[in-house]
């Protein structure tokens, strides 16, 4: 391009975008013919509907980039075959097609693969979904002929290698005497077993035709591990629990008791059995190049070692060291609510598996483009006519009520449902017309069985439901839960829908609730939310009374908040003793900003020093006395109680620990769950819940704080290596010196900053585990306290176990 | 997989604030350490609490400024939600963009961040400038737009029948067109099947007026 000069045409290999560049300028120019082969490479990639045109397309385009770009072609292609969960089958054919003629190409690319598999199984963070995506990615590759299919069967039997030495040295050491129980390592076994389960129904066909022999040995070998292996480690994580017997016993053994692993290899044995494992769901893109494919020449996959499984912390309790693998190596999410007929039809039961691994896999890989996410569920590469829509509610469902946590927000699964119910195409019709159906068959069977549901995932479900009818003007058919209302306080249906209407009302507003809501339900609902002001009715205390008007007066008149503090320890704590002076400012300052969550948080500001002089941290009872104000003031309402209660958190106008107090003794105060006001009952636990995510929220920040601090300190470190090495070479020279000096003051800067910090950091982590620990004693207390009483009501019994592992 | 797709979009926001004083360099930085949302299409009768309770489930809310009429003070159909992180903040537009609140299909998008002044419209008559030009009738949104509305006026003053063929169609359409988002994207408006009754005339049940101190007393 050198020999055209300034004005040049500027019509190079670039194509389209080399127009939009000004050729004058030749460093733009190159950056600008990067980024957009960059685009068009991308774009050409990404956008492929898997129709032979397209692949030949595909192919040609590629060809001709492989030599200039072979990196990002292989890097885009790999990203794409691996993150694009409906497209796999497409990837892997132009793969296979490049290989014709490119043969060291795809050499490097099939290795790429590998190291990708084995790179995200070792990560710390959770990427198990994209290492379980590249070893499907990889198992496609031997139908189109890249990879050899014996050095697939290698490859998959050294990974459930692993994975049934795991399960014998653990039975080894509960062989021994004393015996060690441990079944720590059972979640990344299952991982494994997982990962190579799942990759057969997209290469079970070619391995049948090309490798038998090695295809048998991969799913014996499976089943010598699932002898091994002990069922219900995960059973604490069940959203739904299984109907007990009287005594106590499963009730029969329905297939709801199945984990996940178990199913999955049920479903893969029907292939194996039945000799034929030809999968609907997964489109063989590869068909009609078949001619062309059979004179590739396959690579064999580079042999692996596996990092060292991962082991838990020495000195762990088993209980705690099973906790953290399976956070690690969470199952998979599973949920049967929904009668099997409408969600898998007289379909075979591996298809099932199929459409649930592309719905969990897109909304995983696509969560942060959440219409993109959405547009591709409506389109799921099946055969024509299947309707998956209830399959596609459950499933979404099963995500969302992921215990402990859920892979993504509660509110991205509710839009996206929401989403999905309103999709239309483009002459008006609904993409997906029985996904409302669908999401109704789920409730219901959810509803149904709400004395099973976990109380967390009970509380999602809440949540999810007020969102839903906020989004579809709140029209339910309320009357088939009229019933609710006639249930005891605490029968979990009528708990349920009590958490509903009070979302529900929270994102509208009373009256039009009580508009929509069958009168029989209203009892069930909060009183319209009115905020009380303690001193405006004669009954209040005359001295507090008076006192309030003269704190109302001061503000009113604008006086300093500084006078105004004066007063307040010269006159009334002076008077009126220190609890009912806190309960006098506190009245005052929660009134004045009763009118809005603005107000609330301005005046908190500016009034803030008088809650501090009324109520100091270092006097517990009046930092309580806040609490119980502010529980008065608010008594119709839950959301501005916590509201209420978050923001005086936020501003550290009362300690954590105090709201926690605060909270259970209110519970235990109003003796059992029935005498309770519904306003408590709903507030409580939402209060108590957030002091801690905050909390926690809290010490996460600055953490990451640390962490960016610290990156600059070393980067600071790294500068003033850089110029005292160069002031040390240049003798006498001023510039170099100067910066040398000026490199050190930086990293002495960034030094410092990171001792605040870490300090910073460390006062909150540990404030973090002593709240904690405050917690769990407070619930012990409860419980052991309560437990006379509780024997008699075991419901609420439940209740409580319910909450102490939600709060973990 | 978003790492690619989103390679190949373009721009943070299709919303460019005319005026933001600096560069669209500096723009663009302000956006991308941004923790504020700018959300549309509100109901001048939500309230704050509704907006809470809705963007919580997207992180921890740490300020709420709601938009209001320049003039009477009262919401006019915007607001800026602060987040106290950027995680919160970007999950809060991917999420909640598209979302119905108080019947309404709200738009939300990364904002460079709240400055004193932007809390109020930015139309002559005090509200949002789509509010002038709007030609639907809106029931959350206090009726017809604004010059709309004062046409009407003049035509009842003058005893012509409000259903009368509209004389000021064609000047608005052309206005709308060259006006585009002021305070809002683009000039989309939406229309709220069998919403509620209420006009702007009639007192907002769930707006406590008055931003001052002194009217404490009043319980709206």
């Amino acid at each position: 391009m050198e020999h055209r000069g300034k004005g040049g045409k500027g019509k190079g290999k670039g194509g389209k975008g080399g127009k939009d560049f000004r050729p004058g300028k030749r460093r733009d120019f190159r950056q600008g013919m990067e980024e957009t082969n960059e685009r068009r490479i991308r774009s050409y990639i990404l956008a492929n509907s898997g129709s032979e045109s397209d692949i030949n397309e595909l192919e040609e385009v590629l060809k001709q980039d492989i030599g200039l770009h072979t990196n990002l072609v292989l890097e885009t292609l790999l990203e794409c075959g691996c993150e694009m969960p409906l497209k796999t089958g497409i990837y892997a054919t132009v793969v296979g097609l490049l290989n014709l003629e490119h043969h060291q190409f795809v050499a490097d690319f099939v290795a790429a693969a590998l190291a990708r598999y084995t790179d995200h199984l070792s990560k710390p963070e959770t990427h198990r979904e994209q290492a379980r995506l590249a070893l499907r990615f990889i198992a496609s590759l031997v139908g189109v002929g890249a990879v050899q299919a014996g050095s697939l069967v290698a490859l998959l039997a050294s990974i459930v290698q692993v994975a049934t030495d795991l399960a014998e040295e653990a039975t080894a050491a509960e062989g021994c005497d004393p015996p060690v129980p441990n079944e720590s390592w059972q979640p990344y076994a299952e991982c494994l077993i997982y990962h190579v389960l799942a990759c057969l129904p997209w290469v079970g066909a070619d391995l049948r035709e090309r490798d038998p022999e090695g295809l048998e040995l991969v799913l014996t070998s499976a089943e010598v591990f699932l002898g091994q292996r002990k069922r219900g480690t995960r059973s604490i994580f069940r959203s739904v629990g299984v109907a007990q017997q009287e005594d106590g016993s499963a009730a029969g053994m329905d297939d709801d008791d199945e984990d996940f692993i178990e199913e999955l290899w049920g479903r893969i044995s029907v292939l194996h059995e039945g000799g034929n494992w030809n999968v609907q769901s997964v489109t063989k893109y590869h068909s009609p190049f078949e001619h062309r494919l059979a004179k590739a020449i396959s690579h064999d996959l580079p042999a692996i070692t596996l990092a060292p499984p991962p082991r838990p912390p020495a000195g762990a309790s088993p209980a705690e060291a099973l906790a953290m693998m399976t956070r690690m190596f969470p199952g998979r999410p599973r949920l049967r609510i929904v009668d099997h007929k409408k969600t898998e039809g007289d379909r075979a039961p591996i298809e099932r598996f199929v459409i649930e691994e592309f719905i969990m896999d897109t909304l995983k890989l696509w969560e942060g483009l959440r219409q993109e996410c959405v547009t591709q569920l409506t389109q799921l590469p099946l055969p024509r006519k299947w309707s998956y829509e209830h399959l596609l509610a459950e499933t979404v469902f099963a995500l969302m009520l992921t215990l402990p946590t859920p892979p993504a927000r509660n509110v991205f699964y509710s839009m996206v449902l929401a989403d999905l119910c309103r999709l239309k195409g483009p002459e008006g019709q609904p993409l997906l017309p029985m996904m409302a159906n669908g999401l109704a068959a789920t409730m219901g069977g959810l509803f149904r069985r709400m004395d099973l549901v976990d109380l967390e995932s009970r509380g999602r479900i809440a949540e999810w439901l007020a969102f839903h009818l906020s989004n579809f003007s709140f029209s339910w058919p309320w009357d088939r839960w009229a019933h609710a209302a006639t249930l005891p306080a605490i029968a979990p249906q009528r708990m349920f829908v009590e958490d509903v209407l009070q979302r529900m009302m929270r994102l509208s507003y009373w009256d039009r609730i009580a508009l929509t809501v069958p009168v029989p339900l209203h009892p069930l609902m909060t009183p319209r939310p009115e905020p009380l002001y303690e001193y405006s009715t004669e009954g209040a205390n005359a001295d507090e009374r008076e006192h309030a008007k003269q704190l109302l007066q001061h503000i009113k008149d604008k006086k300093q908040v500084k006078v105004i503090g004066e007063w307040v320890k010269s006159t009334l704590i002076e008077q009126l003793g220190p609890v009912a002076a806190a309960k006098v400012v506190a009245g005052v300052v929660l009134h004045l900003s009763s009118k809005s969550f603005t107000h609330l948080s301005t005046l908190l500001d500016r009034l803030g020093p008088l809650i501090s002089i009324a109520a100091p941290s270092s006097l517990s009872e009046t930092q309580g006395v806040l609490l119980s104000t502010a529980a008065k003031a608010w008594a119709t309402s839950p959301q501005h109680l916590a509201i209420t209660i978050e923001r005086m958190m936020a501003k550290r106008l009362v300690q954590n620990t105090v709201i926690v107090d605060w909270v259970f003794a209110t519970w235990e105060e109003a003796g059992g769950q029935a005498e309770r006001s519904l306003t408590a009952r709903l507030a409580l636990w939402e209060i108590l819940y957030s002091t801690v995510n905050k909390t926690s929220a809290r010490s996460r920040d600055l953490k990451q704080d640390l962490e960016a601090a610290e990156t600059a300190s070393t980067a600071a470190a790294e500068g003033l290596r850089k110029a005292s090495a160069q002031a040390a070479t240049a003798v006498e020279d001023h510039l170099a010196a100067a910066e040398e000096a000026r490199a050190a003051a930086e990293s002495a800067k960034a030094e410092t900053n990171v001792e605040t910090r870490r300090e910073a950091a460390a006062q909150a982590q540990s404030d973090l585990e002593a709240l904690l620990r405050h917690v769990l004693q407070r619930f012990s207390q409860a419980l052991s306290t309560g437990l006379a009483k509780a024997l008699e009501d075991g419901a609420e019994m439940q209740e409580a176990d319910a909450e102490d592992s939600g709060a973990e | 997989m978003a790492r690619i797709f989103k390679s190949l979009q373009e721009g943070l926001s299709q919303y460019r604030d005319r005026r933001f004083d600096g560069s669209q360099e500096e723009y663009e930085a302000c956006l991308r350490n941004s923790t504020t949302v700018y959300v549309g299409n509100l109901s001048f009768f939500t309230t704050e609490e509704q907006i809470h309770e809705l963007f919580s489930k997207c992180g921890e809310v740490k300020k709420i400024v709601m938009g209001l009429d320049s003039t009477q003070k009262t919401p006019c159909g915007f607001c800026f939600v602060e987040f106290y992180t950027r995680a919160d903040c970007e999950a809060c537009t991917n999420i909640l963009n598209g979302s119905v609140l108080d019947e309404r299909s709200i738009r939300v998008d990364i904002d460079w961040g709240f400055k004193e002044g932007r809390q109020y419209g930015r139309g002559k008559s005090g509200g949002q400038v789509r509010d002038e030009y709007r030609t639907d009738f809106d029931q959350g949104r206090g009726g017809y737009g604004k010059i709309v509305q004062s046409e009407l006026e003049t035509i009842q003053a003058h005893g012509l029948s409000p259903m009368a063929p509209a004389p000021y169609g064609g000047m608005l359409e052309g206005h709308s067109k060259k006006r585009g988002r002021d305070e809002g994207q683009g000039n989309k408006s939406y229309h709220t099947p069998g919403g509620d009754k209420r006009s702007r005339v009639e007192e907002n049940p769930r707006f406590k007026r008055g931003s001052d101190e002194q009217e404490d007393g009043d319980k709206a």
